[in-house]
């Protein structure tokens, strides 16, 4: 059963170019769980909180992954400012087992923040993660820590790992690593 | 027949009940039977253990009135397909315009519609609805070979034209690619599509392949083409969505395979044969560079099999097929009775 306390934690959510990100997911975890999302002007409000240690995170596909701690008491209404970090950026290539450049793989992105992973190009959403013409992918906003690359090609799969210490990999068709 | 058992089953309890009346109604008086009557229909059970329910009263059906209605989203442009609902079950998708006729019982006014999973009430007919929060899906077909957008391509969207935004959807795509150009024809891709609240546009990408032709030639043991030889089955990597063979009188020159096509005639593949020089050809392969098919071939008798592999590759070499000369049985290895022209 949800806790129920008089604490309030109202979350001002950013873009990078300080735009409020309106509609975006954010998700509360600690002594209870909420999910809300951001109204136009970017905040999202979590009341009726009991008194703990909460931390607050994004989960919006495309919004590079944002997250921050609060200690609540009873009876408390906090506010606090959650800006878009810089992402980091990774490139993939894919071959097959001779060693060709495979075009139009698709790419699934599996980030370690459990964000899930979205390209937006400004206003637009692209749907549609594949290998290029030379079989190379540049996957740019990834979330703070790993990724997890697994490229399909007809019935033929490959997986890498990318982190931002390593952010080239290359995958070879039928070889799972 | 469930409703024809349950009014036979009617009847029968209407004569029964009808005749006991009928004894009773000397002592009793006609009016006082009819009463009777009425109580037997609403309380007789039929075989089936369900009530029947009494005759209704011949009641007018409320006047109904159509309520015309517009959908657009945020910029005024209409959403097609969007799903729209009224009163307790009633649902309608908006047309290529984006418009729907509601009928609805004339004092359901104002009404009350959903769309998007979200309330809207109509005060007047013909009504607009502006649907905020909407993101548009535009599909754009790419050759998967080069990256290069297919010009003329037709894409027909089976779901509504637009997304809510924040909420994922499934997109049913159909892409047509223009004819005469050796693309898959009727590509039809179902694509889960994460939709972000942050979006203002949703691009979908779709990578068409190119379609290939193989050639395979089936010869007896001692060289002879095998006239009549069939195609058993093709066993492929990769979803083939649609494929035909085409029987020829000479090997193809590995042209275009329309152009193949269109002098041969295209047959389903399970009915092409060998013509009397031995030769088969599979068109319409989706080409996958570096993919396997298998192809498994059969005598005409159906008791000795072979087969062939080809490698997908911008160009395909014909195969080559000897027929064993003893039957096989029909089960095959691919990997192991390969053979290249």
């Amino acid at each position: 059963m949800d806790q129920v306390g008089s604490a309030s934690l109202t979350v001002l959510l950013l873009r990078r170019d300080g735009r409020p990100a309106a509609g975006a997911a954010l998700r509360l975890s600690g002594p209870v769980s909420r999910r809300a999302r951001a109204g136009p002007d970017g905040r999202a409000t979590f009341d009726r909180l009991p008194a703990g240690v909460f931390e607050v995170a994004t989960v919006e596909p495309g919004l590079v992954h944002a997250s921050a701690s609060v200690r609540l008491d009873q009876g408390t209404a906090l506010s606090l400012d959650l800006l878009e970090p810089m992402g980091w950026t990774g490139t993939v290539t894919l071959l097959d087992e001779e060693g060709r450049p495979v075009p139009f793989a698709a790419l699934e992105i599996e980030q370690e923040c459990g964000a899930p992973y979205a390209v937006l190009e400004g206003d637009l959403q692209v749907d549609g993660l594949f290998t290029g013409p030379l079989g190379c992918a540049t996957l740019r906003e990834l979330s703070s820590g790993q990724a997890i690359v697994t490229a399909r090609f007809g019935s033929r799969v490959a997986r890498a790992t990318i982190h931002p210490a390593s952010p080239l990999a290359i995958l070879r068709l039928g070889v799972v690593e | 027949m469930r409703a024809v058992l349950l009014a036979l089953s009617t009847l029968l309890a209407l004569f029964a009940v009808s005749a006991l009346l009928e004894e009773e109604a000397p002592a009793r008086g006609r009016g006082r039977t009819a009463a009777s009557l009425e109580f037997a229909l609403k309380a007789t059970p039929t075989q089936m253990g369900e009530p029947v329910a009494a005759p209704a009263a011949a009641q007018p059906e409320p006047p109904a009135r159509v309520w015309s209605l517009l959908v657009l989203d945020g910029q005024d442009r209409p959403i097609r397909r969007a799903p729209v609902s009224w009163g307790s079950d009633r649902q309608a998708n908006t047309d290529e315009e984006g418009r729907a006729s509601l009928d609805a019982p004339e004092n359901a006014s104002p009404l009350t519609v959903t769309i998007f999973e979200q309330p809207y009430t109509l005060a007047r007919s013909p009504a607009v609805v502006r649907i905020l929060g909407t993101v548009p899906v535009e599909v754009v077909v790419v050759d998967a070979t080069n990256g290069t957008e297919i010009q003329g391509a037709r894409v027909a969207l089976d779901s509504p034209s637009h997304l809510a935004r924040g909420r994922s959807s499934t997109a049913r795509l159909t892409v047509t690619p223009p004819e005469g150009r050796g693309f898959q024809a009727g590509f039809i891709e179902q694509r889960w599509i994460r939709q972000s609240a942050l979006a203002g546009r949703l691009r979908v990408i779709v990578p068409v392949r190119p379609e290939k032709l193989l050639a395979l030639r089936v010869l007896e043991p001692d060289g002879r083409p095998a006239f009549g030889a069939g195609i058993q089955r093709v066993v492929m990597g990769f979803a083939a969505p649609r494929f035909a063979a085409v029987d020829a009188e000479q090997p193809p020159e590995l042209v275009e395979p329309v152009e193949i096509a269109s002098e041969g005639g295209s047959l389903p593949f399970t009915a092409a044969t060998a013509s009397d020089t031995g030769w088969i050809l599979l068109r319409g392969v989706p080409f996958l560079p570096g993919e396997t098919v298998h192809v498994v071939v059969a005598d005409p008798k159906g008791e000795r099999f072979s087969s062939a592999r080809f490698l997908l590759e911008e160009q395909v070499a014909p195969g080559i097929v000897t027929l064993p000369s003893e039957p096989l049985g029909e089960s095959i290895e691919c990997s192991t009775c390969c053979s290249w022209g």
